[in-house]
């Protein structure tokens, strides 16, 4: 590294060197019908309710013949090597929910990209108020395709039942994100939120510089 | 270069070094590189005399820290330092909480993006805090002491800067905390009856360290009145059993004491030691179930281990005594300090290097 007194002109940067690699998502499955998909939970208030109505439907409509439920021990941090590896062994996909806060948003997105890296093709599920957080931390891990599912924000303060109608309308995204070629959702997905971010901002909330 | 390439983290900046304090300080401030306090612009001469301080290779990085996963090369932590106001001399202790803040345990992912009100809170131990006049005595929480403010605000910088943790974007907490802008004091060792925190983890009294802790702001633990150490650990237990925290919410994670000196003594005089305050706070701090359950909170596979074969078991705040983080700091005056955690959080000692 040249010596500092070389480089006299210019103030210097404060930020941090970030990753610049981008990697690919996982190949995508041809079809629901008959693999076996896996549930992940982060004990979030109401993602169990969320994942069971989820694997439900789509044993009932979409052809799954199994679903594996696995819940981590708390949102925060990673899950266990051991729970990702028996996920990645036993499913063909994986929805993982959910982020919607700071924390668990990040260890969530974290997961969702730990399972795409290894090759297993994952619904990665935010609220839409932490999706911008979450697509910003998929391009920080080197994978800012990462197809992220959204669900209204706040999923904490709502009734079972609302929690299952979300779930049905949140099944679309995640078909599509499961079976749709890997190159079209990269391409959907990359910068998705961040350029409309406006749209998942609450703009009451952000006082600008 | 434009604001995107300082955003990647090249290593300057398109801001001419020959700027003046108040065109640079509007600069940088547009750029969301500070914390809203004017700063001392980073000019290279500047990072050079702070790197003089430390005898490392600047270009080493220390690991990446999230939620931005920048590096944090011990160049880029001098810039911040810079930044800070700090002297060159701090920059060991900066270094070594950065490596503190990276092993995988802290959370710092999790700890930087959070909702919650966290910042890291920097213990120092052994013979750095009279060398660098950490303040351990009165208002060592508050202003006035330059290792203190500065060391805690660099801190502070390096994870907005390196670490990516800028408001409402990488950093997501609802309210923040004042204690963010700088949260460093060290351990007030002369004035405790008992070992200091360093050498109960294992390191030798004449090595310096910094523990980070990710900690609430302290909440203040007030008795005027006990006349044993059974009163004020009665009070201690009492002022962090709510079902508002995120101990509780949890169930884990540790719970920081600053106890303060006439709490100590009262205590250390009834022969009390550190492990018995740990023990008293594992039995007595915490809340019964039926509380927990009243505002909707049963997520109690996740939590610690409690007897939930009682009709109304009492749940505590963490895993296990030594849990509860203590160490003796401030002045004379019958107050303690409560510094709950983020939670999903271990709290780290690193040695400050001699150089």
């Amino acid at each position: 590294m040249p010596a500092l007194n070389q480089n006299a002109e210019f103030l210097m940067n404060p930020v941090g060197a970030r990753n610049v690699e981008r990697g690919p998502i996982a190949p995508r499955l041809g079809t629901l019908r008959g693999p076996t998909i896996g549930l992940l939970a982060n004990t979030k208030k109401n993602a169990d309710i969320l994942l069971k109505t989820v694997g439900e439907i789509l044993i009932r409509e979409h052809g799954v013949v199994v679903v594996i439920s696995r819940r981590k021990v708390s949102s925060s941090p990673a899950a266990p090597d051991a729970m990702l590896d028996e996920l990645a062994e036993s499913c063909a996909a994986v929805i993982n929910a959910y982020g919607d806060c700071g924390s668990c948003a990040s260890w969530c997105i974290f997961d969702g990209v730990t399972l795409e890296k290894r090759g297993v093709p994952t619904a990665t599920v935010n609220s839409d108020a932490f999706v911008v957080l979450g697509q910003h931390e998929a391009i920080a891990l080197g994978l800012p395709g990462l197809p992220i599912v959204t669900v209204p924000h706040p999923m904490g303060d709502v009734p079972a039942e609302e929690v299952r109608k979300r779930a049905e309308a949140m099944i679309a995204q995640v078909l599509r994100v499961l079976t749709t070629e890997a190159e079209v959702l990269e391409s959907e997905y990359t910068d998705r939120f961040i350029d409309e971010s406006d749209k998942f901002t609450r703009s009451e909330m952000v006082c600008q510089l | 270069m434009t604001s995107a390439a300082a955003a990647q983290g090249e290593r300057f900046l398109a801001l001419p070094a020959s700027l003046d304090f108040e065109e640079a300080n509007e600069a940088l401030y547009q750029l969301g590189v500070t914390d809203g306090l004017p700063v001392i612009p980073p000019t290279p001469d500047r990072v050079a005399r702070m790197l003089e301080g430390i005898r490392r290779d600047s270009a080493q990085s220390l690991g990446t820290m999230g939620p931005a996963y920048g590096q944090a090369t011990i160049e880029k932590i001098a810039v911040n330092a810079v930044m800070a106001g700090c002297r060159p001399e701090y920059l060991s202790v900066l270094v070594a909480a950065v490596e503190a803040m990276v092993e995988y345990e802290f959370n710092l992912y999790g700890i930087n993006a959070t909702t919650h009100p966290v910042t890291p809170m920097l213990v120092v131990n052994g013979p750095a805090a009279e060398r660098l006049r950490i303040n351990s005595g009165y208002n060592c929480m508050g202003q006035g002491w330059r290792a203190n403010a500065t060391i805690g605000r660099a801190i502070r910088l390096i994870l907005v800067n390196i670490a990516g943790g800028t408001p409402g974007k990488g950093d997501r907490a609802t309210h923040g905390t004042p204690a963010k802008f700088s949260f460093c004091l060290a351990e007030n060792e002369l004035a405790s009856p008992w070992q200091p925190l360093h050498v109960r983890r294992g390191f030798a009294p004449d090595v310096s360290t910094v523990t980070v802790h990710a900690s609430e702001a302290p909440h203040e633990i007030n008795n005027h009145t006990s006349e044993d150490g059974a009163g004020i650990l009665r009070t201690f237990a009492h002022a962090v059993s709510t079902v508002g925290h995120n101990n509780s919410y949890l169930g884990r994670g540790e719970v920081a004491i600053c106890i303060g000196p006439e709490h100590a003594e009262t205590i250390a005089r009834d022969g009390l030691g550190i492990a018995d305050i740990q023990e008293h706070l594992f039995a007595h701090a915490g809340n019964r179930r039926s509380e927990l359950l009243a505002i909707g909170r049963d997520n109690f596979d996740a939590m610690a281990p409690f007897e939930a074969s009682e009709a109304d078991p009492f749940v505590g705040l963490v895993e296990k005594a030594e849990d509860y983080l203590l160490f003796v700091a401030g002045g004379v005056g019958k107050h303690s300090m409560a510094m709950p955690s983020f939670g999903l959080s271990r709290s780290v000692t690193k040695p400050i290097g001699i150089d």
